[in-house]
């Protein structure tokens, strides 16, 4: 049976069966109490609401500088404060001069709101009749002005200040639009990570204007859904909610069907959506790689020549195109080759490692890793085992240090990962192939793999895996019994694994013979703490 | 002149009856309706129900649980025209919920007190959460899209955000929100 307090939380989520809906009802019947209980989470899941909902609130009005007058209303929730205050009997006594002090406070706040609403509906009666800006009232003044001043000039002078005068108001009109225009937030920094701006932006609400991701990632919603992932660094420019420029770096983007149209300009290329999931690669040399993952999009090079700009590609699902520096396009439309390694989700960006060399990250988990279940002679494999994984109790590994790892000793724990500890479990794996004979390939294997955080544990021996295995390991993967460790290296099989500086490397150089070589890898968890 | 004395009367009654009621109607309803809009939608049909119907039920009737009975009415309406029928609690069982939320009247203000301050100390990740499940009425299946989690996760990520903050509410009020 399910703890009340579960129930309560499956009841706001509309989750309960009727059972459990039974069961609630009977523990809420049983005690006023538990009733008063069910009825405070209620208040607290409510509250949530408009609690963010004033904070949004806040943030808007700060935005558009909107100016308090010290009779208006300050707070939604001073008032509410002071109407509770006015209404409810608290059951204690009260200094009556204090009691008299919030009512008439009350009541100049009741009236300031009263006389504010009648302000503003004269207002809109007001801009109805007369016309958007007080138009009218301004050209009546400006003819006044120019009246005046036609009576002191000739003819011809006259209609010079006149022209003068009406292309200023026109170039004014122009400059409050391109202002008001630039001033309206069109994205949301919805999530970042290790992020370091070059111009760090003011508030998470963005507007349009150019952009410098040095070090991180981020990501973006466009007021129209759109969701765009970048990756550092990254130089770009957000124009309008349709329109994107690229200066630099990489980004995916996703567009939801109903948004036609939406473009992304490079030095070198100009893309636009035709209903779809996309990256775009810039290098510094201004060429651009594009690869649409879903849907298509439509490439044209931003060459100079009108043959350049006319030409351009459909490229659909899993399928890529270049432009170079120049603008032009480069070759055909080609199958989407992976290793360029766009990141399309927020858990590719938390999870996925960086590999080069001869290394394959596996997007699913295999469902054996015994003998010969998982073959290559011509890389490792490579996949996250466990996500956010909190350590039951401490657990003992070898020191990780910047530089190889000796194999030849035995491994003394002289470090311990305690307990409560987030981390994340990558196994590597590498099993050559057998051939029919029976016959194992002696291969070697060297592959750079790059995780998101730095490395906190490495399990590199063949009982220390198997004791690892239910601990860390994923329960619907058949785990080798029989030897799997790395072992030290020879002259003919050299073995060598190295740290980088940063300790989120692993720089690998396996000869694997007959038995298979694994390596679980334990890293720090993204931030996952609800609490300071 | 007396009339309109009377009128501005019962106006400002309205007024000051709403203000003490709409926390906890809002409380109710958003305990019923998974979609946050909706519910706003919902506490607006109430609202005008409410003012309907108030001149004279006015000092006739218990504030709390006629308000109550009115949302309640409004709620199942919003499921009719949706044409589902949700699991809902049985009117004994209800009678006990409207009478704790009249209880429970005093201590709305400290547990939203309270609750500012408890938000603050949430981390940036589960602000994220409850920013596009509570200001962005993002279903869970979005939000699990953009988290690259299972909705599964999503729902126990949520469930425990609102454990921590009742946590840290009743820590500070001494309201027990808690199961122990």
């Amino acid at each position: 049976m399910r703890e009340p307090y579960k129930l309560i939380q499956l009841y706001l989520s509309q989750r309960l069966t009727d059972n459990e809906m039974a069961t609630l009802s009977a523990w809420i019947a049983a005690d006023p109490e538990h009733a008063r209980i069910f009825a405070r989470h209620c208040v607290l899941h409510s509250s949530i609401r408009n609690h963010l909902q004033e904070e949004d609130l806040k943030v808007t009005l700060q935005l558009y500088g909107e100016s308090q007058s010290p009779d208006t209303n300050n707070s939604l929730a001073d008032t509410d404060a002071i109407g509770r205050e006015l209404i409810l009997d608290t059951g204690q006594s009260e200094d009556e001069g204090t009691i008299s002090m919030i009512k008439v406070r009350a009541e100049r706040q009741l009236q300031a709101f009263l006389a504010e609403q009648e302000q503003l509906r004269h207002e809109q009666q007001a801009l109805q009749l007369r016309g958007r800006f007080g138009l009218n009232e301004w050209c009546e003044y400006l003819r006044d002005v120019t009246g005046r001043i036609a009576t002191l000039m000739t003819g011809g002078a006259r209609n010079f200040v006149r022209a003068w005068i009406f292309a200023s108001i026109v170039l004014l009109l122009v400059l409050v639009i391109h202002g008001q225009y630039h001033q309206r937030v069109v994205a949301t920094i919805v999530q970042e990570v290790d992020t370091v701006w070059a111009y760090t932006p003011k508030s998470r609400l963005l507007r349009p204007g150019r952009l410098e991701l040095k070090k991180g990632h981020a990501q973006l919603q466009l007021k129209n859904n759109v969701e765009i992932l970048i990756e550092a660094p990254c130089e770009f420019r957000l124009r309008s909610l349709k329109k994107l420029s690229l200066t630099e770096g990489v980004l995916t983007a996703k567009v939801p069907p109903q948004v036609h149209g939406f473009t992304v300009k490079t030095p070198s290329a100009k893309v636009v959506d035709r209903g779809t999931e996309f990256g775009v690669r810039v290098g510094r040399s201004g060429s651009t790689l594009t690869a649409v993952f879903d849907g298509r999009i439509q490439l044209s090079g931003a060459h100079k020549s009108r043959e350049s700009r006319e030409r351009s590609v459909l490229v659909v699902e899993n399928q890529q195109a270049q432009t170079s520096a120049a603008g032009k396009l480069t070759g055909d439309v080609q199958t989407l080759e992976w290793e360029h390694g766009f990141l399309r989700t927020w858990q590719e960006v938390l999870y996925r490692p960086r590999v080069s060399g001869q290394c394959q990250v596996l997007a699913q988990k295999p469902t054996s890793l015994e003998l010969d279940e998982l073959e290559s002679s011509s890389h490792v494999f490579v996949f996250l085992e466990q996500a956010n994984l909190r350590l039951a109790s401490d657990w003992g590994v070898a020191t990780i240090l910047p530089g190889p790892i000796d194999l030849k000793s035995d491994p003394n724990f002289y470090d311990v990962i305690t307990a409560q500890t987030r981390m994340d479990c990558y196994m590597i794996h590498f099993d050559p192939e057998t051939s029919l004979d029976g016959e194992i390939e002696r291969s070697q294997c060297r592959a750079t793999i790059g995780f998101p955080r730095p490395i906190l544990g490495l399990i590199t021996t063949t009982d220390r895996l198997i004791q690892s295995d239910p601990l860390f390991g994923d329960p619907s993967i058949a785990y080798p019994t029989g030897n799997r460790g790395i072992e030290p290296g020879t002259e003919k099989k050299p073995q060598q694994i190295t740290i980088s500086k940063d300790l989120k490397s692993l720089n690998l150089d396996l000869a694997a013979g007959k038995h298979i070589d694994q390596i679980r890898v334990l890293i720090a968890a993204a931030d996952m703490s609800y609490e300071k | 002149m007396a009339a309109e004395n009377q009128d501005n009367l019962m106006k400002r009654n309205l007024a000051t009856s709403w203000t003490r009621v709409s926390p906890t109607l809002a409380a109710f309803v958003r305990s019923k309706i998974t979609s946050l809009h909706d519910a706003e939608d919902v506490i607006q049909e109430v609202a005008i129900a409410f003012a309907d119907s108030f001149e004279r039920s006015y000092n006739k009737t218990p504030l709390i649980p006629w308000v109550l009975g009115i949302a309640r009415h409004k709620v199942a309406d919003y499921y009719r025209a949706k044409g589902s029928t949700p699991i809902q609690f049985d009117d004994e069982t209800l009678k006990h919920v409207v009478a704790a939320f009249d209880d429970i009247q005093d201590e709305m203000e400290t547990i939203r007190n309270a609750l500012d301050e408890c938000m603050a100390k949430l981390q940036e990740r589960p602000r994220h959460m409850v920013t596009m499940r509570y200001l962005r009425d993002m279903t869970v299946v979005d939000i699990s899209e953009r988290f690259g989690m299972s909705c599964n996760a999503v729902y126990v990520m949520l469930h425990r955000i609102r454990e921590s903050l009742a946590k840290c509410i009743q820590h500070k009020t001494h309201l027990r929100l808690r199961i122990s």
